[in-house]
């Protein structure tokens, strides 16, 4: 089943497509207006987010995890990435 | 005194070519065999997505097609935005030499401010607004995009002079949440142009914004010219990256530089 949702930070939109099975995140794209240094770091953010469940404490430990390599997103919070992906749960 | 290369190179009907060349200066500048630059450019009928949308989800495809306009994605993330003629950007690149390290908002800071300056000292009461913006009387009349990779800096922005706001506002897809939060209802009511609040035009926007930066990076611009390893480069990644629909339509990451 895929499902998109829409997240508004302070300063970006923060789309989220993402095909899920039994509570599980098959496949998602994440897509916006957003700023991230490095750039290709956001495939390594959906890569790792892929066979997780959609449960905050998960998605929030992977998101975490991301930012610890360094990533830059000025504007937008880890939070915020957390709560994109988490949108989509209320959406299921 | 720091000097900058002014170039002043712009492929008005080949957009994807233009991005191209844009990444193709940021990277021999980071591998130093370019000097500073400061750009100016144009595009003709163009909207240019940021690094991270997909193509689909900002762009009215019919009204794109209907009025031939190209859709090209540039290499940094924000907004999608629509450039012809009566929309001039400039581009600033260079090694860090302003002690910027990986404070993106202190590059932005430091960017945006030779912009506010240019406009203000054009008669306009502009104001820079929470990272890549610039506004007079709540109206964007520049946005900007930046990155840094390797202690090398970009910066570039696309200034509303005397755009066709219509088409602007028909072909870009512009979420209601986004609006909303802005406190208007069309993205007509959120961008102007600098001709008419100041009836200056793209030649008096130039030599404004080239005084300005002059004073606010504390550099020189000397005219330059394109070199044939960015010509190169630049062909290398339209080929591979700008001319593909993987990069432009879809959200792959392509780096083949």
């Amino acid at each position: 089943m895929q499902i998109s949702s829409i997240y508004k930070a302070e300063k970006g939109l923060i789309k989220i497509t993402a095909d899920f099975e039994q509570q599980e995140i098959k496949e998602i794209s994440i897509t916006g207006d957003f700023f991230m240094i490095p750039e290709e770091a956001i495939v390594i953010l959906e890569r790792n987010l892929k066979g997780k469940p959609l449960e905050t404490n998960a998605i929030a430990k992977v998101v975490e995890d991301f930012y610890s390599l360094g990533i830059i997103t000025p504007s937008v919070e880890k939070e915020d990435f957390i709560k994109a992906i988490m949108s989509i749960k209320a959406l299921e | 005194m720091n000097e900058f290369r002014f170039l002043d190179i712009e492929y008005p009907e080949e957009p994807h070519l233009s991005l191209a060349t844009e990444e193709a200066i940021f990277l021999e500048v980071m591998r130093g065999n370019s000097p500073p630059t400061f750009r100016f450019y144009r595009h003709s009928n163009a909207v240019i997505l940021g690094c991270f949308q997909l193509a689909d989800q900002e762009v009215d495809m019919d009204v794109a097609e209907r009025n031939s306009i190209k859709i090209v994605k540039r290499f940094t993330g924000g907004g999608a935005v629509y450039h012809d003629m009566g929309n001039l950007n400039f581009s600033i690149i260079t090694r860090d030499t302003f002690d910027i390290g990986l404070n993106v908002t202190k590059l932005y800071s430091t960017m945006i401010g030779g912009a506010v300056n240019a406009f203000r000292g054009m008669g306009m009461d502009a104001v820079s607004g929470k990272l890549n913006d610039v506004t007079v009387n709540g109206r964007k009349i520049l946005g900007a995009a930046a990155t840094i990779r390797e202690k090398t800096l970009l910066f570039h922005a696309a200034v509303l002079v005397d755009t066709n706001l219509n088409t602007l506002a028909s072909v870009l897809k512009v979420p209601g949440v986004k609006l909303k939060d802005k406190g208007v209802q069309t993205i007509l009511e959120r961008v102007t142009n600098i001709k008419k609040l100041s009836g200056h035009d793209i030649t008096d926007v130039r030599k404004a914004l080239m005084d300005s930066y002059s004073i606010e990076l504390g550099i020189t611009m000397k005219e330059g010219d394109i070199t044939e390893k960015e010509k190169r480069l630049a062909r290398e990644l339209l080929a591979k990256k700008y001319s593909r629909k993987e990069w432009t339509h879809g959200r792959e990451m392509i780096n083949p530089a």
